[in-house]
């Protein structure tokens, strides 16, 4: 019987998957960009209270945190075709979804869901901040724009850090999936490379291998913003005392 | 407090209002221009999809071929895998491209994606033509188009070495009863539900797993499973790779070809793609008579699989 696990191969494997980790970072980092923009502009309605965007918001947010990435990614690989396909068939039209790049699918997809999630945390982030500080801003003559940046933005980053830290963990091993959409990152890599060599299993310790290379530096970054963003107990008496934002 | 609440319905009504306006607005500028063209298709049958339309316009034009996207999962090898160069190659890629040589009206665009997505990306015809040594049942033939076959398979029943079931297994009748596991959607799990499905009385039991074959051979040597059934060729190189302690048991084809009427692998067609599937058919049977058929299966296989069209 010859070898069935090949651990050597584990290591030599990996820097044929490496090439394609520009593609997972670049899935994750315009993902995540996505997902903090659009999940801020969903807190801000939530807190506002803003009738019918609100509602829409509610459910967007329920749908999208409540199916599975993977089911997310069909839909919007598989079901766009098709609505396009109704759509030049009722007009006229001929356009091909063929001309657009399936990694914008993936990252639209990627995109959305994180801002589901980032959604809620920064929410709550903002709303652990006491509304007598806001009411103090306020009486201080501070427009809505100089409160959110003086006196909610430091503090609530705070907060949301840690978590926004965890989603964003989830965020780099869910653009594994990216695959469905045709899109080769490295667990793609990984597949179509064991396809020839027959060697799955290597390729999956491989795999397991950088993504938690991966996760640990997310990890020590988030710490690092976390200790540097992190509000002082004890507030350092700064010369000139008022006007001074950031403690 | 309530003139604030009124003022964010307000808000909210006007900013849903004009982002609703907004799309619509895009949509009726993109339908404008094609007045023309809907008039144009109507009087056309309107049965006809978009794509046999522009399979007919390139007949006549021959200076632009038209884009026809194939989609593989780059796995199993020998049929379809990418090589240490990171070319995709294999019998079935190979047999494509020499179909689509003689093809000229058309440009083939091979792409890699993950095995199941080929049926989903079939559906929206974001790929027309699904390459991935496919087999034929009567649930796929309602919704997919097949081509004339490619391959002529044979199955191999792979057992545990000193299995004593083992030995009196000849042909399907003998697999029943006996416990198996096998990959959804794959040639091979539909051979086995199609004789599942013409022998409801004495069925083989399926399990289903996205298990790695080698994981499934594995729990066949560890007795989980009695067997699990493999294409011969490919069983050859696992064999190659991995020496597992285990028998292939070749199932008699006569048999196999009476129970499941087509023991061979297709290329899948997405629906409305008629006039395709005629054009593949036709380079098909010159790719088999001229022989190239079967100098890519000895390159692969060192044995021909080709089906015969006599």
């Amino acid at each position: 019987m010859s070898k069935i696990f090949d651990w050597q191969l584990v290591f030599t494997e990996i820097p044929a998957l490496l090439k394609y980790l520009p593609v997972t970072l670049k899935l994750t980092v315009i993902a995540l960009v996505i997902g903090w923009v659009v999940g801020l502009l969903i807190a801000f309605v939530k807190i506002h209270n803003i009738p019918v965007l609100r509602q829409i918001c509610a459910l967007f947010v329920s749908v999208v945190r409540g199916t599975p990435i993977i089911v997310q990614l069909y839909l919007t690989y598989f079901g766009i075709p098709i609505a396009l396909k109704y759509y030049n068939f009722y007009n006229g039209t001929e356009y091909n979804v063929n001309g657009i790049p399936p990694i914008i699918f993936a990252i639209v997809a990627l995109g959305l869901n994180q801002s589901a999630f980032d959604s809620e945390t920064i929410r709550a982030a903002i709303q652990s901040v006491e509304k007598g500080q806001v009411e103090a801003a306020k009486s201080l003559g501070m427009n809505g724009f100089q409160i959110f940046r003086r006196v909610l933005f430091p503090q609530a980053v705070t907060v949301a850090i840690p978590s926004l830290g965890n989603s964003l963990i989830g965020l780099v091993k869910g653009t594994s999936l990216a695959f469905t959409c045709s899109v080769v990152e490295i667990t793609a890599q990984g597949k179509i490379l064991a396809g020839s060599s027959y060697r799955y299993f290597e390729i999956y310790c491989s795999l397991a291998i950088i993504y938690w290379v991966l996760t640990i530096f997310i990890e020590r970054l988030f710490s690092y913003i976390e200790k540097r963003m992190s509000v002082p107990e004890q507030v350092t008496v700064v010369k000139g005392g008022m006007g001074n934002e950031r403690n | 407090m309530k003139k604030n609440f009124a003022k964010k319905t307000v808000l909210g009504f006007l900013t849903a209002a004009a982002v609703i306006g907004a799309l619509a607005g895009c949509a009726k500028q993109e339908s404008k221009p094609t007045e023309a063209q809907t008039s144009k298709a109507s009087e056309a049958s309107s049965e006809e999809t978009k794509t046999a339309e522009s399979t007919t316009a390139a007949g006549e034009n021959k200076t632009e071929p038209i884009t026809i996207y194939a989609a593989t999962g780059g796995s199993p090898k020998p049929f379809t895998f990418v090589d240490k160069d990171n070319t995709l190659t294999g019998h079935n890629i190979e047999l494509i491209k020499a179909i689509f040589e003689r093809l000229p009206q058309y440009k083939l665009e091979i792409e890699v994606t993950d095995f199941p997505s080929i049926f989903a990306g079939l559906d929206s015809d974001r790929y027309q033509i699904g390459v991935n040594n496919f087999a034929k049942n009567e649930k796929r033939k309602e919704k997919y188009l097949f081509t004339d076959p490619i391959f002529a398979n044979e199955y191999v029943a792979i057992f545990k070495k000193d299995n004593a079931k083992a030995e009196t297994i000849e042909s399907w009748d003998d697999l029943a009863g006996l416990k198996t596991i096998s990959q959804a959607g794959i040639n091979i799990t539909t051979a086995l539900e199609n004789y599942n499905a013409a022998n409801p009385s004495k069925p083989i039991n399926i399990e289903y797993s996205e298990e790695d074959l080698v994981l499934q051979i594995q729990d066949v040597e560890a007795g989980k499973y009695d067997f699990v059934l493999m294409d011969k060729p490919m069983f050859e190189y696992y064999q190659k790779e991995f020496n597992f302690n285990v028998t292939g048991i070749s199932l008699n084809n006569d048999i196999s070809k009476e129970l499941m009427g087509e023991p061979f692998s297709y290329l899948i067609v997405s629906k409305g793609n008629e006039k395709l599937v005629e054009d593949l058919n036709k380079a098909l049977k010159e790719v088999v008579e001229d022989g190239t058929s079967k100098e890519i299966n000895l390159k692969w296989f060192g044995n021909d699989y080709s089906p015969s069209y006599k």
